[in-house]
């Protein structure tokens, strides 16, 4: 039996504090594990309900860029149960040292860094894992297996073949050791992809870390996991559930498309999340008025519902009115889509308004469309928070709209790739272009713009 | 918005934070009947999410009260529950708590409160404690939004010793509640309970404010001597005779949800866009914690479904038709299946082909397939087990009863909690039956 087994002192850490270009605008302002999933749950959820769920009762959280979603979220961390003696879910940020030091350089880092957290708990085992992972996740029979192979370093990888440059490879021998290990290889040498999910005995990773401070940065797939290879044992574990990351626009939306074909089951899953957000607690169960169509979708509290839709996730207080039609799409918390609006394949992020006859998504830019260096190659339209889209404005399919911009009809005219998808091979700006203003605010009514990276926090991203 | 570019200035006006509310949860309000057989009636779930004592809390927290004691006795465990720390209505801090307040011994020799004047006067410690300006004594057994500063503040600015908030209502409704006359200034000259002839149309909402020193004075000299005390009867005729309690008139939506039409018809005000009783607006705040509701994901519409004129909970999953309903977390109607009208409270579950109309279904109610509840084709008769009850043809099922496959039940029928008619050998139900069941005690327990 599982539960007569005693786990050596275990610690987690999350590595929760990356952001990539890949996001677009749904990363300006939050870290990616911060970003909403299902409605009212965030990313991180998985990991963090993942550690409950496995006994774990210490979790440090590594965040350094804009955590300030993420702080909030994890609260206390008692939605997790991480609060009572000897439990503990912690924001860990890079600190002053007093030696000068200063921001995490690389994943790894992060934990070299934090090595007096895990030390301050006895930690025997050090199980760190990506905040960026959907999936469901038997710690617990990991660290058991991991001690019962007497491994210094555990790997969790899943088959995925065809899995691109993105991942980092292992190679397994008959007996499940790792022999070899590559970090976003032209030609993959297995199908083997690493899931960042790690389970280390505490002394080699301190002496590993420790070995490497010196360096400009650290990483775990380039750096730590090539050096244990050679001097450790190091085995893989091949994970063969469900499993989908959000590190692309294209990953994270089709993870939701999974998540209303019920590959994604959060229920049995016990995917925990914060209910103590303010964003959630004053929201009333969703009204579906008499002009409602529904289907194949997913409806967030809060949501008042007298139009079409079909094939969407819906975030806490979403308004959907009457003759809108939206379909294949995300709206995150407090969009409001007005009257006839259109919307197919967009994700559009918190307290956006898209006002009367609006279309997003429906129409092709004019020509031909190469996608494969373009945010979305899926031609995801991408709107960021707090913008608005004017009435009868159109934003093609792929096109973007930065935080708090307004996209004014007529607006797809002006620019050299309107509003639309991107030509091949325009990768910049990450949303500062497309087909809206940057921040403006051309209406002129009145709304705040969005640059606060000044360092405002009034709002929740 | 508030605050910006505004020179800060000093109100005058009272503080809330010197104010206690109790909460007087104590409340058994029978004609509710089956969904109140195992829990208080501030504890029956209201609109999905929340439980009927959420408005009041709420309201105190609307309000900026940070100190609320709720007096219960009758089946406490749901209710406690539900409270948990407090901190859902904002209610943890070193200076902020909400407290259960059950009967104790010590008191004096019988333990239980004998009536509301009764309940508080057990509670004089907990008062003194604190010993705040103005105590609040609250009913928990209304739907109401009601800012309670407003009544502290008439209450102040009239000089009285305790204050009434009332409520017009039409006159051939009156003789429903207590009413209260008033004199041109709005102080009370007199009470009625329940009168058959109402010379007011003012009603008493079981709402007071009291000075805290002339509601211990008056708490310690009538009811160490009387055994049942209540406010309306004992504590606030001398009030009267001295011409010092005072009514406040609340023009807000206000309603007692006492009886199961009453229960039913206001639950579906919620769907109307342009009732009063405008829940988004109203900042309500519920425990998610209790039952899992909140660990639950948002509510699934599955393809082919229809939902409209209607609102689901976290966890319902609906893949059949649900026009006019009201749904708690966790409800599944299977494809094919049709709900209108009816209210199906957390985790019941509507198998494939069953039609359910003009129901309200407790937690956990099954339903098998093909069965049909409220069928209008089995009459209208009114129920005969409790005539008052019942009559609206509103059907009633208790706590996780089981309707097997193709039963067929009427209107103003009621089953009992726990009821099984497979096993009880009931496939039809006339309009108007009832099916009573008792569970053993060892089947006792778990969350109400």
């Amino acid at each position: 039996m599982l539960s007569r087994i005693k786990l050596p002192r275990t610690t987690g850490m999350i590595l929760a504090g990356g952001r990539v270009g890949e996001l677009s605008v749904l990363t300006l302002e939050r870290p990616k594990s911060a970003l909403p999933f299902a409605g009212h749950f965030r990313i991180v959820d998985f990991a963090l309900s993942n550690m409950a769920h496995a006994g774990i009762t210490n979790v440090g959280i590594l965040s350094q860029y804009r955590p300030a979603s993420l702080i909030d979220h994890i609260g206390t961390g008692e939605s997790w149960d991480f609060v009572g003696l000897d439990r503990g879910a912690k924001i860990l940020p890079p600190y002053h040292a007093a030696e000068g030091s200063d921001w995490y350089r690389g994943n790894a880092d992060a934990v070299l860094q934090n090595l007096g957290y895990l030390r301050g708990y006895d930690t025997e085992i050090a199980l760190i894992v990506s905040g960026d992972h959907i999936y469901s996740m038997d710690y617990r029979r990991l660290i058991i297996e991991h001690v019962e192979r007497g491994a210094d370093f555990t790997i969790v990888f899943k088959r995925i073949p065809e899995g691109g440059r993105r991942f980092g490879y292992g190679v397994l021998d008959e007996n499940e050791r790792v022999t070899a290990y590559t970090e976003k290889p032209a030609e993959p040498p297995s199908d083997l992809v690493s899931l960042t999910v790690y389970i280390f005995n505490m002394e080699p990773l301190e002496t590993i870390l420790t070995e490497m401070k010196d360096l400009d940065s650290i990483e775990f797939g380039r750096d730590v996991i090539p050096a244990m290879l050679s001097r450790y044992k190091v085995c893989g574990h091949v994970f063969d559930g469900y499993w989908a990351y959000s590190r692309t626009v294209d990953a994270y939306y089709e993870a939701h498309q999974d998540l209303l074909a019920g590959k994604i089951d959060l229920a049995a899953w016990q995917v925990r999340t914060n209910n103590n957000d303010n964003t959630l607690v004053r929201q009333v169960p969703p009204i579906f008025r008499p002009w409602a169509r529904v289907g194949n979708s997913m409806v967030s509290e809060g949501c008042i519902l007298d139009g079409t839709v079909t094939n969407s996730v819906l975030g806490p207080g979403v308004k959907v009115a009457r003759g809108a039609v939206v379909d294949s799409c995300l709206l995150f918390n407090d969009v409001v889509i007005g009257p006839d609006a259109r919307l197919e394949a967009a994700i559009v992020d918190k307290r956006t308004i898209v006002a009367r006859g609006a279309m997003v998504g429906v129409t092709c830019a004019a020509g031909p469309v190469d996608r494969a260096g373009a945010i979305s190659a899926k031609g995801i339209a991408l709107i960021g928070k707090n913008a608005r889209l004017a009435e009868n404005a159109v934003l093609a399919q792929g096109g973007i709209v930065p935080p708090g911009a307004c996209l004014q009809a007529g607006d797809e005219q002006e620019d050299e790739a309107p509003g639309g998808a991107r030509r091949s091979g325009d990768r910049s700006g990450g949303g500062r272009r497309g087909g809206a203003s940057p921040r403006g605010n051309r209406a002129g009514d009145g709304r705040r713009g969005s640059n606060r990276r000044g360092g405002g926090r009034e709002e929740r991203a | 918005m508030k605050g910006s570019g505004e020179t800060p200035r000093l109100e005058s006006r009272f503080d809330m934070r010197s104010a206690l509310a109790l909460i007087l949860a104590g409340g058994i309000g029978s004609r509710l009947n089956v969904l109140v057989k195992r829990r208080a009636k501030p504890a029956v779930p209201f609109g999905g999410i929340y439980r009927i004592i959420d408005f009041t809390l709420s309201n105190a927290m609307n309000s900026g009260i940070e100190r609320v004691g709720i007096l219960t006795q009758y089946m406490p465990y749901s209710l406690s529950k539900h409270l948990g720390r407090g901190e859902s209505w904002g209610l943890v801090g070193r200076s902020r708590e909400a407290r259960v307040l059950p009967p104790h011994t010590g008191t004096s020799a019988a333990d239980w409160y004998k009536g509301t004047a009764d309940a508080v006067y057990r509670n004089l410690d907990y008062i003194a404690r604190y010993y705040p300006d103005i105590t609040l004594v609250l009913s928990g057994d209304h739907i109401y939004r009601m800012d309670y500063s407003a009544l502290v503040e008439f209450h102040m600015q009239m000089g009285a010793e305790a204050t009434v908030a009332v409520k017009e209502v039409p006159i051939d409704q009156a003789h429903l509640f207590g009413t209260v006359m008033v004199d041109r200034e709005d102080w009370i000259t007199g009470f009625e309970e329940k009168p058959e002839k109402p010379r007011s149309n003012l009603i008493s909402l079981g709402i007071y404010a009291f000075d805290t020193e002339v509601l211990i004075q008056e708490l310690e000299e009538k009811c160490g001597v009387l055994g049942q005390t209540d406010f309306g009867k004992d504590i606030f005729p001398s009030m009267v005779a001295r011409g010092r309690l005072a009514a406040h008139r609340f023009g807000g939506y206000w309603q007692d949800v006492g009886t199961l039409k009453a229960y039913f018809d206001t639950t579906m005000e919620l769907l109307d866009p342009d009732s009063p009783l405008d829940l988004p607006n109203w900042n309500v705040r519920t425990n998610l914690g209790v039952g899992g509701a909140g660990d639950r994901p948002p509510a699934y519409i599955a393809p082919g479904a229809q939902v409209r004129h209607a609102t689901l909970a976290r966890g319902c999953r609906i893949h059949g038709t649900v026009e006019g309903s009201v749904l708690s977390p966790g409800v599944f109607i299977a494809p094919g299946a049709r709900v209108e009208n009816s209210i199906l409270m957390h985790d019941t579950g509507v198998q494939a082909g069953a039609v359910v109309e003009n129901t309200i279904a407790d937690k956990g109610v099954r339903i098998g397939h093909e069965a049909r509840v409220g069928d209008a084709s089995l009459g209208d008769a009114g129920n005969r087990a409790f005539p008052t009850h019942f009559g609206q043809g509103i059907t009633v099922i208790g706590k996780e009863a089981v309707v097997p496959a193709r039963c067929r039940i009427g209107r103003n029928c009621c089953i009992y909690p726990g009821a099984n008619l497979g096993r009880l050998d009931v496939s039809l139900l006339e309009s108007g039956e009832t099916v009573q069941w008792e569970r053993r005690t060892e089947e006792r327990g778990g969350e109400l």
